[in-house]
């Protein structure tokens, strides 16, 4: 015997409050609806005109936006509490900086990659390398931070170039731990040319991973990456060889840098990485900082090309995981937890609050503390905004509370931004302080304008319609999510 | 498929309304409930076998033996068995398959017993009562308005009589929580009896949306209890529904919120049927996002 009635649970006209609600058009017909932790629901331009406008009458739909949190029933409190539940998870990370820490131990190297974003200085000259009591002291402040992991990143230059102090730093690193407890990792970006048994045998006993560049095909990657004896791809296909063997397939990872020469062969490079094992590829845009914006190293090509590129190599991708080889494109699996779960996997360019300081910290040879890569590059040429001490007469307080890291930091919220504040994507998005200081003159640019704007939302809306009407692909998206 | 109800031939001698262990005559030592040489063994049932003698000292005896007679007419009194030291209960043949470590409840009259607790199986659950606050389209047992707190008496000796090495236990109803009071008695009772035991609590949740009845719920402090809440559907339209009754969703999510926020280890229970298969998805999504630190039963 029914008590309760199906039809007794159905929500009359105006029967219902919205909740915060953002919404994009993607098509003619076709638009999505995200709440206030971005999960999002796809309907047409009319049914959003009735869920606004209280005539909606297809029930089906609205249940669907009463379990998103984007309609509730006047008198409930339950939604209000797991939005707010599921926005302090998300944000639950700001107080567990700083995760990643940059130690630039050398500036020499041996490459002369026509974009190279560091005023890198020919092999010879050792005054460009970190001495052992920087390390220390920025080590020390690494140290300070509230963070339960710390990832301790070796660049340069050519970080192999001073590969003592990267032993060194590894095990004062692990010393110091001692007495915190913290999870370390750490791991080397190098273009693997100078790789040896010694290097090798030191990254398998101490647990140290290795980040090379691999920017497509042989003829692409050795057009850009100069170096004497005009065989860096070959030098790092080697090396790349040497490590999954010695250290196994998940040691090793590779990075890609677009070129105005790479936009049109998006699946030739996807197919570079699958011939070498390599299972995720990151297609990331050309920044315009240091070699890249003075060089010819093909800075000038438009958000638009480049999006066609993304989209082909995506394709590829898709193509490669329906034969049954897992590739992950890997913006899109971060795109992917920040869409489909509560935690934000803390990619320094796509946070909000943005990673400078929190996220990450650069210490230069020099001991100069920079609050991003891309912020110690515009030094480079001539823009200090973003230097904030020196390891060796700044405090951990004077680094983190200085005006130099506050105030681009409160500039990149973008919940309280023009424009990012009602955009539909912006949980799925960052801010990038640094960008756009160096193109717009302030930390929180004009999004109308904004390249970093219109290439994320380009992204964005090219995962919503392929998961929309692609199921392959929005399984795909919940596989790189977890 | 065993049977958990049978006859029984009453004994010659009044036996109460109790809740007895089964055990054979050679346990007797390690088995003895504490009883010492002081007098039978309290809540023991000795099984004894055809040809086998019974042993002086425990409380009831039980036989399927064919030999010793055809079970008496009920009602009339029966000597009892040659060489029994105590009340005889003759088994109908369906309870042929008790074994030591069983539990079973022998009512006053002593007609039909019950089989509360089998060793041998895997998994055992005690039913608390009868009564719920849901009302479940395709509930199995539909709730009763009788008053059965009794229920929870008979658990509570089940409980004091689990036999050694047992490692889990499962409480149902209708909704256990109706009697919060009782509930949480029987659970500090666990804690102080067996406390190394795995508890299984199905409940709809709906009374830990009080804080206060949560907080009790958490200070037992047990430390392998798990509470299996169903959830039927993404929003209170169709849970409701389902459940038969309005804003059962909205108390069984702060329910969960609140056990969880206190520790408590949380399942969420999904019954496929008409109304729920086209919202698993759904379902699944809600689950992800809201409940994401809910855990599965071993």
């Amino acid at each position: 015997m029914i008590k309760l009635e199906q039809a007794a649970t159905a929500l009359s006209p105006h029967g219902w409050q919205l909740l915060p609600m953002r919404f994009h058009r993607l098509d003619a017909d076709s638009v999505v609806l995200t709440n206030l932790v971005g999960e999002h629901v796809f309907v047409t331009p009319d049914e959003l005109v009735g869920v606004a406008d209280g005539t909606c009458a297809d029930q089906e739909l609205l249940a669907r936006l009463r379990a998103a949190h984007l309609i509730q029933v006047p008198g409930e409190t339950l939604p209000a509490e797991l939005l707010a539940i599921k926005l302090r998870t998300r944000l639950r990370r700001l107080a567990d900086s700083t995760g990643l820490h940059i130690f630039v131990v050398t500036l020499r190297c041996e490459h002369t990659c026509r974009y190279c974003q560091v005023s890198r200085q020919s092999a010879a000259k050792s005054e460009f390398d970190m001495t052992e009591e920087t390390a220390r002291r920025a080590l020390e402040l690494a140290f300070r931070s509230p963070s339960p992991h710390l990832k301790i990143e070796f660049q340069g230059g050519e970080p192999l170039l001073n590969f003592p102090l990267v032993r060194w730093i590894t095990a004062e690193a692990k010393r110091m731990n001692a007495g915190h407890g913290k999870d370390l990792a750490f791991v080397i970006a190098t273009n693997l040319a100078l790789l040896d048994d010694e290097i090798l045998e030191f990254c398998a006993e101490q647990g140290v991973d290795l980040s090379t560049s691999i920017d497509g095909p042989q003829d692409l990657h050795n057009g850009s990456r100069r170096r004497p004896g005009r065989d860096s791809w070959q030098q790092a296909v080697a090396g790349i060889r040497r490590v999954q063997e010695r250290l196994g397939p998940n040691q090793i990872s590779a990075l890609m840098t677009t070129t105005e020469a790479s936009l049109d062969r998006a699946a030739e490079i996807i197919d570079a990485y699958a011939d070498l094992g390599l299972r995720g590829v990151f297609l990331r845009p050309i920044s315009p900082y240091g070699f890249a914006l003075r060089g010819r190293g093909g800075a000038n090509y438009d958000v638009e090309r480049w999006l066609g590129f993304y989209a082909a190599g995506l394709d590829r991708i898709v193509e490669l995981n329906r034969q049954a080889v897992p590739m992950v494109e890997i913006y899109a699996s971060i795109i992917a937890k920040k869409m489909l779960t509560n935690s934000d996997p803390g990619y320094v360019d796509l946070t909000s609050p943005a990673g400078i300081g929190i996220g990450t910290l650069v210490y230069n040879y020099d001991g100069d503390i920079y609050a991003s890569d891309e912020g110690r590059m515009l030094a480079e040429m001539g823009d200090r905004t973003f230097r904030l001490g020196n390891v060796h007469d700044s405090s951990y307080e004077d680094v983190m509370l200085s005006d130099g890291l506050l105030r681009p930091l409160t500039g990149s919220i973008a919940l309280s931004a023009p424009m990012c504040a009602t955009c539909a994507f912006e949980s799925y998005c960052g801010a990038d302080p640094v960008f756009h200081h160096a193109t717009a003159g302030d930390f929180t640019g004009h999004k109308a304008m904004s390249a970093f704007c219109r290439r994320n939302m380009g992204v964005f809306t090219l995962l919503l319609r392929k998961m929309r009407d692609d199921p392959y692909f929005r399984d795909l998206m919940r596989r790189w999510a977890q | 498929m065993l049977k958990l109800m049978g006859r029984a031939g009453g004994p010659a001698w009044p036996v109460a309304d109790d809740v007895w262990r089964v055990c054979l005559p050679a346990d007797s030592d390690s088995d003895r409930d504490g009883a010492g040489d002081e007098g039978p063994a309290k809540s023991l049932a000795c099984l004894v076998r055809a040809g086998q003698p019974a042993p002086s000292g425990y409380g009831l005896y039980l036989t399927t033996d064919p030999e010793t007679g055809t079970l008496a007419v009920p009602g009339t009194p029966r000597r009892a068995t040659r060489g029994a030291p105590g009340p005889v209960l003759k088994l109908g043949p369906e309870l042929a398959h008790l074994s030591p470590g069983d539990i079973i409840h022998v009512p006053a009259g002593a007609r039909r017993v019950t089989v509360l607790w089998k060793n041998s199986a895997g998994h055992n659950a005690l039913l608390l009562t009868e009564q719920c606050d849901n009302y479940c389209l395709m509930c199995s047992q539909p709730p009763k308005e009788r008053d059965d707190t009794w229920l929870f008496d008979r658990a509570r000796k089940v409980i004091s009589l689990l036999p050694a090495g047992t490692r889990s236990l499962s409480l149902t109803g209708g909704e256990p929580a109706l009697h919060a009071g009782a509930l949480i008695g029987l659970l500090e009772h666990c804690q102080q009896v067996a406390p190394e035991l795995s508890i299984h609590l199905l409940s709809n949740g709906r009374r830990s949306a009080d804080p206060a009845y949560a907080r009790r719920y958490a200070a037992v402090g047990l430390a392998d209890i798990m509470a299996g809440i169903p959830v039927y559907a993404p929003e209170p339209g169709l849970h409701d529904f389902i459940v038969q009754a309005p804003g059962a969703f909205n108390e069984t999510i702060h329910g969960i919120l609140n056990l969880a926020s206190l520790g408590q280890a949380v399942e969420i229970r999904v019954v496929v049927q008409r109304h729920t298969v086209p919202v698993l998805a759904g379902l699944a999504t809600f689950i992800v996002r809201n409940l994401p630190f809910v855990a599965q039963s071993r």
